[in-house]
Parts: C-alpha cells; sequence; structure tokens
C-alpha cells in the first residue's frame, strides 16, 4: 500500500471549466477520514428479552391482543365490584329482560343479571383456562426436559409414549375423563391438565435437546456442575419464550374445548357457570331471546380472538427462526 | 415403502391397544359398579343379576382379558340404559348418516378453505385478502352451537330457505354441513395462506420464474404442489374436530346420528355406550391418521424415500 | 419462440445485452430503498462480465431488474434494457416470459434450496424446454439426458428420474447448470453459483460453467463477491458500491490497475499467494451505505482514505482511465491530486 503524496496540482488544469458549484481549489483537499467513527456500531445491543419486547411493541395486533387479556383477567378478579347484584339470585318478575339501564345485558330466564353472570363466567372461563394451562405447563416442561435431559434409550421410551398418547383424540378422553371424575370446575381442570402436557413436552424436549450441545451448557458441564442444575439455571429458562408461546396458545383451546364441553353436558356444574354453559343454556332459548346469547358468545369469541392476537405476536417475537 | 407400511401399522396398533387399555382403566375406575346408577330402577337383586350376567365378579385381569378379546372381535358391548342394544347395533345405525356428513364436511373443508387460502394469498394486502382474513376470524373464534343456532334463526325459522331438523333430503344436509365446517375452513384458510406465502418466497420458485414459466404454472404447479403439504398433515386434526364437532351440530339439528347418540349416553350416563363409542371413534380417527401418514409420504417425495433409505 | 427478436438500435459490436441507466427501487416498511441508481453497461458476444462488490451493493438486483424477477416490493423505476437489439424493459409478462429461461439462463446461489422438491430432475429439466421450443416431452428427455450427461451426472437416464434430495450440493449445482443451459440461451446469468458449495466442488463447477460456456458459444454474466472467481473466469469486470458501479475494465485492468480507492481497498483484503513476501491484509473500516438514504455524492466517501470536500456533495462522472476502463471517482478529475494515479500501478 501506498501513501498519498502531497497534493500536486496540475497546473495545465487549472484552466478547464468548473461545472459545479464551490470553488475548486478548495473542493480537491482531502478531508481524512475517522476511522474509529466508521467502526461504530450504531445499535446498542440489546438481551433477547429486550429485542423481543421491542419487536413484540412493533406489532399492533399482538399488543391490542396484550391489552384485551390484561383487560379481561381484571374483569375476571376484580369482576364482582362491577356489578351491585349477586349471579344466582334470581328475580322471578324480571325474567328475560332486554338490555337497560339497569341491567345492562338484559336478565335470563330466572331473572338473574346477565351482565353479573357474563362477568362470573369470565372469571370461571379464565380460571379454568390459566389454571389447566400451568398444569399441563408444568407437566410437560418436566416431562420433557427429564426425556431431552437424560437422553438415549429413555428419551427414546418415554417419545414413543408421548407420539402413542399423541395419537389419542384428546377431547374424547376429556369426556372419558369428566365422565369418571363427575362434571365439575377441579375435574375439568384435571381433565385439561392431562390431555394438554403432551404438545408442551414434545416442544421443550426438541428446545431443550438443541440447547443441551451449546456452547454455554458444554462450558458449565465441563466445569463440573450437575445436570439437574444446568437443566434447572441454564436450558429451562432458555427454553421460556417457546413454553410462553404454546402457554399463551393453549389458553383459546382450552376456552373452546370447556364451551364444548358444557354444550354436552359435562361443563361446570351449578351454581358455577362458565361462559360456554351460559352460551349453550341460551342457545335452547334463542329464538325468542337472543340477546341472552349474544353477550357471553361475544365473550368467548373476544378472549380466544385476543389470546390468538397476542400468543401469534409473542410466537413472531420470541421465536429467533422468525427473526430478520 | 414397505417397511415405512409396518412402521406405520405397529404404531397405529400399539396406538389402539393403549386407547383400549386406558379406556378400560377408566371406566373401571368408577366408584361402584355401571349398574349402581340404575339400581334405583332394578333394585339390588337384578343389579347382582347383571353383574354376574356381565362378569363384572370376576378378577380384574380376567374382564381385561375377554374385554380385549371381545374388541379383537369387534364386539363393543351393550347399552346400559337399553340393556336388550348391543352397541354394535345402534353404531352400525347411527354410523351412516354421521359419516355421510362428516366426510362432506371435511370435503366441503379442504375445497374450500384451500381455495380461500390461495386467493386470499395472491391478492396479499388487498381487500379479498382483508375479507377472507374477517371471515377466518369469525370462524375461528366463535364456538360452532353458536354458528349452529344462528343459522337455524336466520336460515331456517326467519328466511325459511332451508329444513332445520333431520336429514331427510339433500336440503336438510346444507345448514349442519355449513355450520360443521365453518371452523375447519376457517382454519385450513389461514394455513393454506400462510403455506403459499411461505412458498413463494422459496429459492425454487425464483427459480421457476427464471425459467420462464407463465404466472399460472408457476402458481398451479410450482407453488401449490410445495404448499399443500402442510395443509396435508391437518387432516387429522381436521378429522378429529368434525367428528366432535358432529356431537354438538348433530344433536342441534337432531341428527340422528352417532354424535347424537354419545351426547343422549352422556347425559344419561349410560357408562357402557359412552365407553363402546369412544373405542369405535378413536379407533376411526387413528385409521384416519394412518391413511393421512401414509397419503403424505405419496405427495412428498422426501419422506418416502428418506425411510426407506434408512 | 426462436431467438430472434426485431433487430433495432444495434451497435457497431453488437452486444448481446445493453443496459442503460437502469433504476430500481424497494417499497419497505421504513422507507424506499434506492438498490440501483443509474447503472449502465454492456456485454459482449462470448465474453464472460463480473459483477463484484459486498454484499448488497445491489449487484444481483440489477440482474434480476434486467428479467424483471424482482420480489413484489421492488420494482424498475428507470432506464432501458436492449436484448439481442430489442428494448426488453417495455415488455410485458408474456413476452419476458420467451426470454426468461429461453434465450436467457440463470444460476443461482443456493443449490441446496433452488429446486423445486416435490418435481424429479427430468421434470424440472424439461418443463421450461417444452414450452419454449415447442417439442415434445419424449424428444425433451433425450436433450435432458445428453444435457446430465454434459454437466458430468453419471448415468443421467437413471437419474432423470431421481429427486433434488438424492443430489448433493455439488451435483445440484451441475443440475442447475444443465437447467440454465438447456435451451441454448445467448447470454447465462450466474448469480454468485459457487458460494454456497465447499472449495473443492467450488473449483468443479468454475471448470464446468467455462467449458459449457465455450461449447455452445454463450455470454455470461457472474455476480460474485469472490474476486479468485473473477481473475479464473471473467474477461471483463465491473465493481459495484452503493448501488452504482464505480469502476469497469478488463481483468488485467482492475487486478494490475485499479483506479478506484474501493476496487483498491476491494484487492487490498484479498490474500496474494504469489506476493513474494507475506503481506498485510488490510480491510476496508467502516459499513456500505444505507440506500434508503443514498449519499448525495460518492457513496464511498465516509470510508474513502482519499476522499475530497467534493466528493460528498457530488457524484464524480465515470472518467475513462484507458481503452474500456472507467473509474467513477474524482480523483480522476485533471484537477484532483495526482497521487493516486502514480501510486495506483504499485498496488498489486
Amino acid at each position: 500500500m501506498y501513501e498519498p503524496d502531497s497534493p500536486t496540482i496540475d497546473p495545465a488544469a487549472q484552466t478547464d471549466d468548473w461545472p459545479l458549484p464551490g470553488d475548486p481549489t478548495i473542493l480537491f483537499l482531502p478531508m481524512g477520514t475517522d476511522v474509529a467513527m466508521l467502526e461504530r456500531i450504531d445499535r446498542e445491543s440489546m438481551s433477547f428479552w429486550q429485542d423481543s419486547w421491542r419487536r413484540l411493541r412493533k406489532n399492533k395486533l399482538a399488543l391490542t391482543g396484550g391489552v384485551f387479556v390484561i383487560l379481561f383477567t381484571l374483569i375476571a378478579i376484580f369482576g364482582p365490584m362491577l356489578t351491585r347484584y349477586n349471579p344466582n339470585s334470581q328475580q322471578l318478575r324480571l325474567t328475560n329482560q332486554g338490555p337497560s339501564a339497569t341491567h345492562w345485558f338484559g336478565t335470563d330466564q330466572f331473572g338473574r343479571d346477565l351482565f353479573t353472570r357474563v362477568v362470573y363466567g369470565i372469571r370461571i372461563s379464565l380460571i379454568v383456562a390459566y389454571v389447566s394451562t400451568v398444569f399441563s405447563v408444568a407437566i410437560g416442561v418436566t416431562y420433557g426436559t427429564v426425556s431431552a435431559v437424560l437422553g438415549g434409550q429413555v428419551d427414546n421410551v418415554m417419545m414413543r409414549i408421548v407420539d402413542i398418547m399423541m395419537g389419542i383424540p384428546s377431547l374424547l378422553y376429556l369426556i372419558l375423563l369428566i365422565v369418571v371424575l363427575g362434571p365439575g370446575l377441579w375435574s375439568i381442570i384435571a381433565a385439561f391438565a392431562l390431555t394438554g402436557w403432551l404438545g408442551m413436552a414434545r416442544m421443550v424436549r426438541a428446545e431443550v435437546l438443541s440447547l443441551k450441545n451449546r456452547e454455554f451448557v458444554l462450558a458449565s458441564r465441563a466445569l463440573g456442575t450437575r445436570m439437574r442444575t444446568i437443566a434447572a439455571r441454564h436450558l429451562v429458562p432458555n427454553a421460556l419464550g417457546t413454553i410462553i408461546v404454546l402457554a399463551t396458545l393453549s389458553i383459546p383451546g382450552a376456552i373452546f374445548a370447556e364451551a364444548f364441553l358444557s354444550y354436552i353436558g359435562l361443563g361446570i356444574t351449578a351454581p358455577q357457570a362458565s361462559l360456554g354453559v351460559l352460551a349453550s343454556d341460551a342457545s335452547d332459548t334463542f329464538m325468542t331471546f337472543p340477546h341472552q346469547l349474544l353477550f357471553p358468545a361475544l365473550a368467548i369469541s373476544l378472549i380466544i380472538l385476543f389470546f390468538n392476537f397476542l400468543g401469534d405476536g409473542l410466537r413472531d417475537a420470541l421465536d429467533p427462526k422468525m427473526k430478520k | 415403502m414397505l417397511r415405512m407400511t409396518i412402521r406405520i401399522v405397529v404404531s397405529t396398533v400399539l396406538t389402539l391397544w393403549t386407547i383400549a387399555t386406558i379406556t378400560f382403566v377408566l371406566m373401571h375406575s368408577i366408584p361402584g359398579s355401571p349398574f349402581t346408577r340404575i339400581d334405583d330402577e332394578f333394585g339390588p337383586m337384578i343389579q347382582a343379576m347383571m353383574e354376574e350376567r356381565y362378569g363384572l365378579n370376576d378378577p380384574l385381569h380376567v374382564q381385561y382379558g375377554r374385554y380385549l378379546a371381545n374388541l379383537v372381535r369387534g364386539d363393543l358391548g351393550f347399552s346400559l340404559t337399553r340393556p336388550g342394544l348391543r352397541a354394535n347395533a345402534i353404531i352400525a345405525r347411527t354410523f351412516p348418516p354421521s359419516a355421510r356428513l362428516g366426510l362432506m364436511a371435511i370435503a366441503l373443508s379442504f375445497t374450500t378453505g384451500i381455495l380461500l387460502g390461495v386467493t386470499a394469498a395472491v391478492n396479499q394486502g388487498k381487500m379479498a385478502d382483508k375479507i377472507a382474513l374477517f371471515f377466518a376470524t369469525l370462524g375461528i373464534t366463535t364456538p360452532n352451537f353458536v354458528f349452529a343456532t344462528l343459522f337455524i334463526y336466520v336460515f331456517g325459522v326467519h328466511l325459511r330457505w332451508f329444513p332445520v331438523m333431520g336429514i331427510d333430503t339433500p336440503a336438510h344436509y346444507v345448514l349442519p354441513l355449513v355450520a360443521l365446517s365453518i371452523g375447519t375452513v376457517a382454519f385450513v384458510s389461514r394455513l393454506t395462506r400462510s403455506s403459499v406465502l411461505d412458498v413463494i418466497r422459496q429459492d425454487f420458485i425464483r427459480t421457476a420464474r427464471a425459467k420462464g414459466l407463465t404466472r399460472q404454472s408457476v402458481l398451479y404447479k410450482h407453488v401449490l404442489r410445495n404448499a399443500i403439504i402442510p395443509v396435508i398433515t391437518v387432516l387429522g386434526p381436521v378429522l378429529a374436530t368434525t367428528l366432535t364437532g358432529s356431537f354438538v351440530i348433530e344433536s342441534i339439528f337432531a341428527i340422528p346420528g352417532l354424535g347424537n347418540q354419545l351426547v343422549n349416553a352422556v347425559s344419561n350416563r349410560d357408562y357402557t355406550m359412552i365407553m363402546a363409542m369412544t373405542l369405535f371413534f378413536s379407533f376411526i380417527l387413528v385409521l384416519g391418521n394412518m391413511l393421512v401418514d401414509i397419503l403424505y409420504s405419496v405427495v412428498d417425495p422426501r419422506i418416502t424415500l428418506h425411510n426407506t433409505n434408512k | 419462440m426462436s431467438a430472434a427478436p426485431h433487430q433495432t438500435a444495434v451497435s457497431p459490436r453488437s452486444e448481446i445485452l445493453r443496459v442503460e441507466n437502469l433504476q430500481t427501487e424497494f417499497h419497505t416498511s421504513a422507507g424506499v430503498v434506492r438498490a440501483v441508481r443509474d447503472v449502465s453497461f454492456s456485454v459482449f458476444p462470448g465474453e464472460t462480465l463480473g459483477i463484484v462488490g459486498e454484499s448488497g451493493c445491489g449487484k444481483s438486483v440489477t440482474m434480476a431488474s434486467i428479467l424483471r424477477l424482482l420480489p413484489d416490493t421492488g420494482r424498475v423505476v428507470g432506464g432501458s434494457v436492449f436484448f439481442n437489439g430489442a428494448d426488453i424493459s417495455k415488455y410485458n409478462d408474456v413476452r419476458m416470459e420467451a426470454i426468461r429461461g429461453n434465450l436467457v439462463g440463470m444460476i443461482f446461489q443456493d443449490p441446496m434450496t433452488s429446486l423445486n422438491p416435490v418435481y424429479s430432475v427430468g421434470e424440472q429439466l424439461i418443463e421450461h424446454l417444452v414450452k419454449h421450443k415447442g417439442i415434445t416431452r419424449k424428444a425433451a428427455r433425450v436433450k435432458a439426458v445428453d444435457m446430465l450427461a454434459m454437466v458430468g451426472i453419471d448415468n443421467p437416464s437413471e437419474r432423470l428420474k431421481s429427486f433434488p434430495h438424492q443430489f448433493s450440493g455439488g451435483m445440484r449445482q451441475r443440475v442447475m447448470v444443465a437447467i440454465a443451459l438447456i435451451t441454448d440461451p445467448l447470454l447465462l446469468i450466474a448469480d454468485e453459483p459457487t458460494t454456497a458449495l465447499d472449495v473443492t466442488i467450488q473449483a468443479q463447477i468454475l471448470e464446468l460453467m467455462k467449458r459449457l460456456k465455450a461449447e455452445l458459444e454463450t455470454a455470461a454474466i457472474l455476480i460474485t463477491h469472490d474476486l479468485g472467481v473473477v481473475a479464473d473466469t471473467c474477461d471483463r469486470v465491473l465493481v459495484m458500491y452503493g448501488g452504482k458501479i464505480v469502476e469497469q475494465g478488463r481483468v488485467g485492468d482492475i487486478f494490475y490497475r485499479p483506479q478506484h480507492p474501493y476496487t483498491q481497498g476491494l484487492l487490498g483484503s484479498v490474500p496474494n499467494p504469489k506476493a513474494p513476501v507475506r503481506e498485510r491484509l488490510v480491510p476496508i473500516p467502516g459499513q456500505p451505505p444505507d440506500l434508503l438514504s443514498p449519499p448525495k455524492g460518492c457513496p464511498f466517501v465516509p470510508r474513502c482514505r482519499y476522499a475530497m470536500a467534493v466528493c460528498s456533495d457530488h457524484m464524480p462522472d465515470s472518467y475513462p482511465v484507458a481503452d474500456g476502463h472507467k473509474s467513477a471517482c474524482w480523483l480522476q478529475h485533471p484537477r484532483a491530486p495526482r497521487a493516486d494515479r502514480a501510486a495506483a500501478g504499485v498496488t498489486r
């Protein structure tokens, strides 16, 4: 390489026309370059969660979903404060009222305030969905992690079991389980948890398996850390993104399944009423009182819609494979 | 191909056995005997007689062996609430209308779903895409009994376009069919749309365009053939959804089918019927999944050859 | 369709391809990316033209623009493209289809993903042959067997029935070469054809392309960022930077007498095994320009060690250095300091 000599201006060149604005003698002086500035990294570095949050924030649909999911959860927790009625108190003089200022969503065939019942219905439906998801996540994550960490033949057998159980139509066994356990809040939650963990186990296993051979885990093992500690400290936290996405997307499934079970008479039992129970009860009287179906059905649809928005957004934000 | 088929068959048999065993364990973990519920009707004497007749006093492993042997012979047992009736007879009577409805619903789901999905994908971001998205969202987020109720009200009672009870004429099929498939149409169309968009971005599509093939040829030959593969994988789940959906739809439209029977059995707590029908449904689903697996390996050349090479 | 578009604007040396003032933009959520800015060049019969530059410099987009194979977000907004004498920049889809894969064959970077996984290699070899040449599938298959043999695939009549996943990466790239050349095109465009391959396979594919190009008397454009590949295969070279051609010339001009500081930088960052003493590799500091808001002047200014006041505000013309050798740099201006021209010769 060479260094530029000191500028020597060709005297012959001075005479040509200079078409551009500015004094040519100044324009042709070297500027010099600032190498340190060139190698500056323009973007600040971000952790995985910061990066994911940035991407999630840009996704309007996901954000809307998230806001409404929080809103529905708040309704489920604080809903009873929004209404002065008891969901089960009957006013037999005021049966099958349309929506009004006193009864926002109207009343049902026993004169119960429909708004109050929908609020309590959201509460029950979300309890079913959240609690059963927590259980199926717990079972699935444990099973998947154990299978991946132990590896070899154990992993083989454990995954064959999952494969076979995946072949079993879950909704049918939901019916069978609830018939055996007897309908009710806890048997539905138990039945959902027992049928819902399979997909989670499979995904977590795949995730952990790919993490298991990454450098930071190998480094940790080389330092003599026990596999159990590694699993708790490195593997599961790194699979958290996948777990969150699957958990979010499993909630609409639980709410749908609960509505289905309610319709065939295996839902939550009275006096409690889920959205599914409200909707299926109201579908009998739909011809005369359509509003009684409208509100619980709308609540179901909106909850499912917003959880789907949020889940899809989380998947796009948390799944590194989608990262550009 | 042979090894692959053997593997699929073995895993199917294994799944069926697991299902049978789980069903057996579940039904025998119900407190008391299946006849406890109806002892008011029959009294303790008859209850004991029934238990004796159906071998419920034998040791569990004997019962289990007999149960498996019966299953292998295709005997699904009897109805508890209608002791004179064999489960097989009930299923034989109610299966045909259900199968007709179900198969039509699946055909409708896939044809309409794929058509809508492709239309949405090639018009990505335009009006057609947005309209398809709106209906798909509606279909995915609304329980099917809500649709069914709505359809009966609007098209049956109000407009009187279609009959709403039973399945005596072809017109009777319209509303139940649409109510049963609307959710899966939505699901299949979304899947097709994202699959098509995914394939369009692939390098080999650029190759096809660089070869000077027409737009239609690129879309129908190169894009669709690849985009259809993930759609076929959901045939199994769609079969399951359609089946369970039929429980609700059949009972709403008073269709004398298998799903309606199951809902009745559940509300009567007819345990043996529930068990028989669960087994039958599971059997159909597992066989359906087996067919899907085989179909899948036909559609995607990588699968078959990959497995035979092993 | 046969290879005779109506003859207009034939130049003295009758180029196969002449591109004039080509401009291409991409509409993204972040804004308009001006990926190709006023690019002009020609390809002559039988020659191999290399286009080099860093990724994102616009070299692949230029080729995609010529055949209008841009993704939906991209659009050619200006310039004309003369192919075999006819202005094809105004052609509709149907007329373009008669050129693509017929008169112009293309090879892409990644052979693992460039073949359709669900169709046999034979099908992918003949579908466009049947379309363009109007021959029967049977005749096409005969030709396909010949072509597979030509690209060095053993047992070609059996392999015709195989699917892409049954071939290795190198073999798939041979198949791609066969697909591109089976219609006897006038021009072959190879976009980074060896980048995704192992080094030993790279050499084989280059050899193959050189041999077939000579046998079929096809002109070729080779897009690459590998200067070794260029030195080995090309007759002339375009150096692109920031969506513009910054230097062009014969291979010898570019390698031994580079004029543009960017070209000099590119050459300085490549190891030279023949160098008598072990030389230091000199990276070019900094990043390529952001084409969302392209610089007003020379795109290389921020990274250029010879940058002058004039460079940042005014895009230099392309100054002739020697016959066919041009450099778009203010250093070529008669008023510029003379240092570069004296020094350029000793760079390599």
